[in-house]
């Protein structure tokens, strides 16, 4: 077939078909990926209309900006703690919601999802009073648990902020990982579990058995994705917790959007050169993971 | 008809349950517990919607409002304006899906059957800004949309949201086109069908889950998006969406609470309707797609 | 299925032309007026006047109205992509942004003369606020204001307090009694903005500002600014502070005061108004006393110039209409409107005698008239000192920054880390004026020396001639 479509008359359907697309990525991705890099060698104040060229001094001052190595940190430990937990609470309820005995599944299903489907900003709001310390039900329950302080802030405390927000962006974001599950073990047929069955082998060995060795290509993508998310998170710590406390929630994306934005005084290049450095690093992973799935592929 | 299907299905319900092993009804009960203390903020939400400021600080865990009444919806839905953006939000995202749709599937298709040169850079192009967050590039953006004169307009918005990489949309249509037999092709050949006609009228009808994930996906993205709504439609109010609208509640001074839970309410029904709609085509559409 | 998707494809090519032809009728702003605004109280009054041009001359208008924060945000992205709105108000906090965006050209003069308008306009308009080259820009619709205004609740607060032991005393009576549910006192510590000026006020009040005029030195580790400290982390370790106080912004803060789950609330007079309208229309809760930092003894608290309510943007094309507008907000009648929602005091500070006002906002004009004084601007002083602040780089942690550090648990050594501070803001502006001077500009460490202001008397505009 590939050669038919190919011959010559075809070329220009080839072209006609492949402009909206390449015009859309241009105008929308490269093109503002381009300007952001060119941005990132000026020094440009936000409430100036152009900037001045600077060289690499904004790329020299961000590593030594106390903040942005933070915020480097901050990036990564969110994305340590987030991915695993997220990858393996969705593979548990993947498995259960996806065994032919269960009950109700696609009613289940729609309900897991159903955060995935809310407004982030919504959801930072509404979680902001779910763990007040004061009378919101997660502290009412864990203090009634005897399992923290009274009056503790779990969004507001410089150790626990972080991971407080991690388990929220989990909740808010399990139902789309459950998905890509359900869908993985869909692809294993049932065939080879009755087989194992007339062996004799149990749930557990069954699983180790079969289960296992089909899902690894699956779960290497699934955690390539679930990476990225964890990577791109913003909406939902813009109104949990703003990047605070004392930077403890500001990820590099946070940096970004506080340096062009909400600063004394706003620095559109500075932040340009945090978001290139950013940038440049999305694609290394991007490449990382098409490396690895072509390897995985063969 | 339908009462008769909800009976049948009732039966059948009850029927699966009486066959199910215990441990599996233990199970679901139990699953059924944890799935309702994971929606508990929705609960939250749809109570808040009814409660006074005052009633939502001091009632800790309780859900139950002090009065049933659905004025804050009334209020939010007629007084505030979100008909208007409920409908704008409709258009806008319908506009999203479609584009993304039309130029996805196109250069899915393309990538699949056919070979050209630079197609292998193109594809890993595309791959490397896979994962380039879009909050990084608004303003650049923002400023590409103002020099072509789309700012303030309703193609402007839905351009930028169906702009983009849109890379995992493309590669869903890709390798769904890599499976589809080369007899349909030829088929369409012999029957002297064009180019176009081969694409629109057999292959991209054929592509149903992959295009039903596609538009869930798009619906996501640009019903809940507010920062590209926020900076295009200043200075254009008639086209506001719903999330930008939601914002108005939250004023300088004081947020109004219920009315915010009910706008939020309002939002969400409509997701969840076209999700519970397109569910299945979903799942085998991403099966498909992760097999790949 | 094949019939499923025709109908979504057939319905798609319906929609999809429609919402095109939308966007290009709609789509040009050019024709509309637009007002951006965040002072939510003027609504219905800029409301009115816009909805009679409107009327008058059959052109669209469209008011916005946003919080501060989202509203910066948009006039950036606006002002970089032409977008600007007719007039708009300022969100931001710094006055020196106001001098960068005037010498950036942000705005339009109005069409009237400095000699044309009302008196009470012309006391308090300020060349490089209100003024640029001695054009008006905007005239200033409040009187002066700050926010360390204490405000308490009666029904748990016998005696205002008149120290920080005082004002400790009564939080710890109050969350003893109240079995540990009611909280002494509320911070906004995410509003960091208005938390730096609440805090450089409390300074002031306290008699050692963050500046030091005579030398121009920094003085942020004062032993005020230690004392402050002192209670407010004691009074952390005692649970008397809100434990979510960290994660609240003005709103969420001033919300859980009003529903009452602490005794004490800092901020501005305009909680009168907003605890009425949102809270408690009978306002039968309500009582404010004088910042404590004072110690009960004569205090000032300095403030730069009054910025201008509403500002008229470069993408402007009625200046008249919209000078009317602006200049009518300066009216009696609009004036006493503005004091009977208990808002910032209005520049006329006269009508407020005959507005319907409860007893606790007549206290905090008071307040304001007795105490506060004119802050000594160095751009006043020399114009060249904006490209100092222009340049200097936010330090952190700021003050504010530490003691939410120490309340989170990040920081034990708050004194360490304020010393820290005023030291690394002392190098940096060292650093911004070197910076500065080499581009050509003739700006000193002496531009922050005021060796004529006196702690207790205002810096007017006469002073500077002395110098």
């Amino acid at each position: 077939m590939k050669s038919s479509v190919s011959k010559n008359r075809n070329l220009a359907w080839v072209v006609i078909f492949l402009l909206p697309n390449t015009i859309l990525y241009f105008m929308y991705t490269i093109l503002p990926a381009i300007l952001t890099a060119v941005y990132s060698l000026l020094d440009w104040n936000g409430f100036q209309s152009a900037g001045e060229f600077c060289g690499i001094q904004n790329y020299v001052e961000l590593f030594n900006d106390d903040i942005f190595l933070t915020s480097l940190k901050v990036t990564f430990k969110f994305m340590l703690f987030a991915v695993p937990v997220r990858f393996l609470v969705s593979m548990l309820f993947g498995l259960l919601l996806n065994s032919r005995k269960c009950l109700f599944k696609s009613f289940f299903r729609t309900l897991l999802f159903l955060p995935v489907v809310t407004t982030g900003a919504i959801i930072g709001t509404i979680m902001i009073m779910i763990f007040d310390p004061s009378h919101g039900p997660v502290n009412i329950v864990l203090e009634g648990l005897g399992l923290i302080d009274k009056g503790k802030s779990l969004l507001g405390s410089y150790d626990t902020a972080l991971y407080t927000s991690a388990i929220i962006w989990i909740w808010k974001w399990m139902g789309m990982s459950l998905i890509y599950w359900i869908a993985s073990l869909q692809s294993i047929p049932d065939e080879l579990y009755e087989a194992a069955k007339i062996d004799g082998a149990s749930g557990f060995q069954s699983f180790m058995a079969i289960t296992a060795p089909l899902l690894k290509p699956f779960a290497v993508i699934i955690l390539l994705l679930t990476i990225g998310d964890s990577l791109r998170v913003f909406d939902i710590l813009l109104t949990l917790t703003n990047g605070g406390p004392f930077y403890s929630t500001e990820t590099i994306e946070l940096f970004i959007y506080h340096t062009a934005f909400t600063d004394r005084i706003p620095r559109l290049g500075y932040a340009s050169a945090a978001a290139t450095i950013f940038a440049l690093f999305f694609c290394v992973v991007a490449i990382v993971q098409s490396a690895f799935k072509k390897r995985g592929g063969e | 008809m339908k009462k008769m299907d909800f009976k049948t299905r009732c039966q059948g319900w009850a029927f699966k349950i009486r066959r199910t092993p215990v441990r599996y009804c233990v199970l679901a009960l139990a699953l059924l517990l944890v799935t309702l203390i994971w929606i508990y903020p929705f609960f939250w939400m749809v109570s808040a919607s009814m409660k006074t400021t005052t009633e939502l600080f001091s009632k800790g865990l309780d859900l139950i409002p002090d009065q049933f009444s659905l004025d804050s919806y009334y209020d939010a839905w007629i007084k505030g304006g979100f008909s208007d953006y409920f409908m704008n939000s409709v258009v806008t995202t319908i506009g999203a899906i479609a584009v993304v749709l039309l130029r996805c599937s196109s250069c899915g298709y393309i990538l699949s059957q056919a070979s050209f040169k630079g197609k292998g850079l193109y594809i890993t192009i595309l791959v490397a800004t896979f994962f380039i967050p879009h909050g990084t590039t608004i303003i650049p953006v923002s400023q590409i949309s103002t020099s072509l004169g789309l700012m303030g307009t309703r193609i402007g918005v839905i351009l930028a949201l169906a702009g983009g990489g849109q890379v995992m949309a493309v590669m869903l249509y890709k390798s769904f086109f890599d499976k589809t037999p080369r007899s349909l092709y030829e088929a369409g050949v012999i029957d002297g069908a064009s180019f176009p006609r081969i694409f629109f009228s057999i292959m991209l009808p054929m592509s149903g889950p992959v295009t039903a994930t596609v538009t869930i996906l798009t619906f996501m993205n640009s019903w809940n998006n507010l920062l590209v709504p926020l900076v295009f439609m200043m200075g254009n109010p008639e086209i506001k969406t719903l999330p930008v609208g939601m914002m108005a509640f939250s004023g300088a001074y004081a947020t109004d609470w219920a009315g915010m839970a009910a706008a939020s309410t309002i939002t969400l029904i409509p997701v969840i309707v076209c999700y519970i709609c397109l569910q299945k085509y979903f799942i085998s559409g991403v099966a498909g797609a992760v097999k790949e | 299925m094949l019939k499923k998707i025709a109908l979504i494809l057939i319905s798609l090519c319906v929609i999809l032309p429609s919402a095109f032809a939308n966007g290009s009728t709609e789509g040009s702003s050019d024709d509309v007026f637009t007002w951006w605004d965040h002072y939510e109280t003027f609504t219905d009054i800029v409301n009115s006047m816009l909805d009679e041009y409107s009327a008058e001359s059959g052109r669209e208008v469209e008011y916005t109205l946003s919080s501060p924060d989202k509203m910066s945000d948009s006039l950036l992205v606006a002002f970089r992509t032409d977008q600007m709105p007719d007039v708009m108000s300022l969100p931001f906090s710094d006055m020196t942004s106001v001098c960068t965006m005037f010498a950036e050209g942000w705005f339009q003069p109005l069409a009237v003369e400095f000699e044309d308008l009302p008196q009470v306009a012309k006391d308090a308009m300020f060349e490089g606020i209100t003024m640029y080259d001695g054009e008006v820009y905007s005239v200033p619709i409040f009187s002066q204001s700050h926010t360390a205004l204490f405000f308490y609740h009666p029904s748990m607060v016998s005696e205002a307090p008149t120290s920080w032991e005082e004002l400790y005393n009564s939080c710890k009576q109050v969350y003893e009694e109240s079995n540990g549910e009611t909280y002494g006192l509320v911070l906004p510590m995410t509003f960091t903005k208005r938390m730096k000026e609440t805090i450089e006020q409390l300074m002031d009040a306290a008699g050692e500002p963050v500046i030091d005029y005579s030398t121009g030195e920094y003085n942020y580790d004062s032993d005020a600014m230690m004392e402050f400290f002192y209670w407010m982390t004691r009074m952390w370790d005692e649970g008397l502070i809100h434990p979510s106080s960290v994660n609240f912004n003005m709103k969420q803060a001033r919300e859980r005061w009003a529903v009452g789950e602490a005794a004490y609330l800092i901020d501005g007079i305009y909680n009168v108004g907003i605890t009425k309208k949102n809270f408690d229309p009978e306002l039968s809760d309500i009582a404010v006393c004088e910042p404590v930092s004072a110690n009960g003894q004569p205090y000032m608290i300095y403030k730069w110039p009054m910025v201008g309510g509403y500002y008229i943007s470069k993408n402007c094309d009625n200046v008249e209409v919209a000078t009317d507008m602006i200049l009518s907000m300066i009216e009696d009648d609009i004036m006493l409107e503005m004091a009977n929602v208990q808002d910032n005091p209005p520049v006329n500070t006269s009508v407020i005698a005959d507005a319907d006002v409860h007893e606790t906002y007549l206290q905090s004009c008071d307040i304001f008239n007795r105490t506060i004084g004119l802050k000594p601007f160095p751009v006043a002083k020399n114009p060249d000192t904006e490209k100092v602040y222009a340049e200097m780089k936010t330090i952190s942690p700021s003050p504010i920054e530490i003691l939410n550090g120490y309340f989170s648990g990040a920081i034990t050594d708050w004194e360490a880390a304020l010393h820290e501070y005023n030291d690394k803001m002392i190098a940096e502006r060292d650093r911004a004026i070197e910076k500065v001077r080499s581009n050509g500009y003739n700006v000193s460490l002496d531009d922050w020396v005021f060796p004529n202001f006196a702690y207790g008397e205002s810096y007017t505009a006469d002073k500077y001639q002395e110098l």
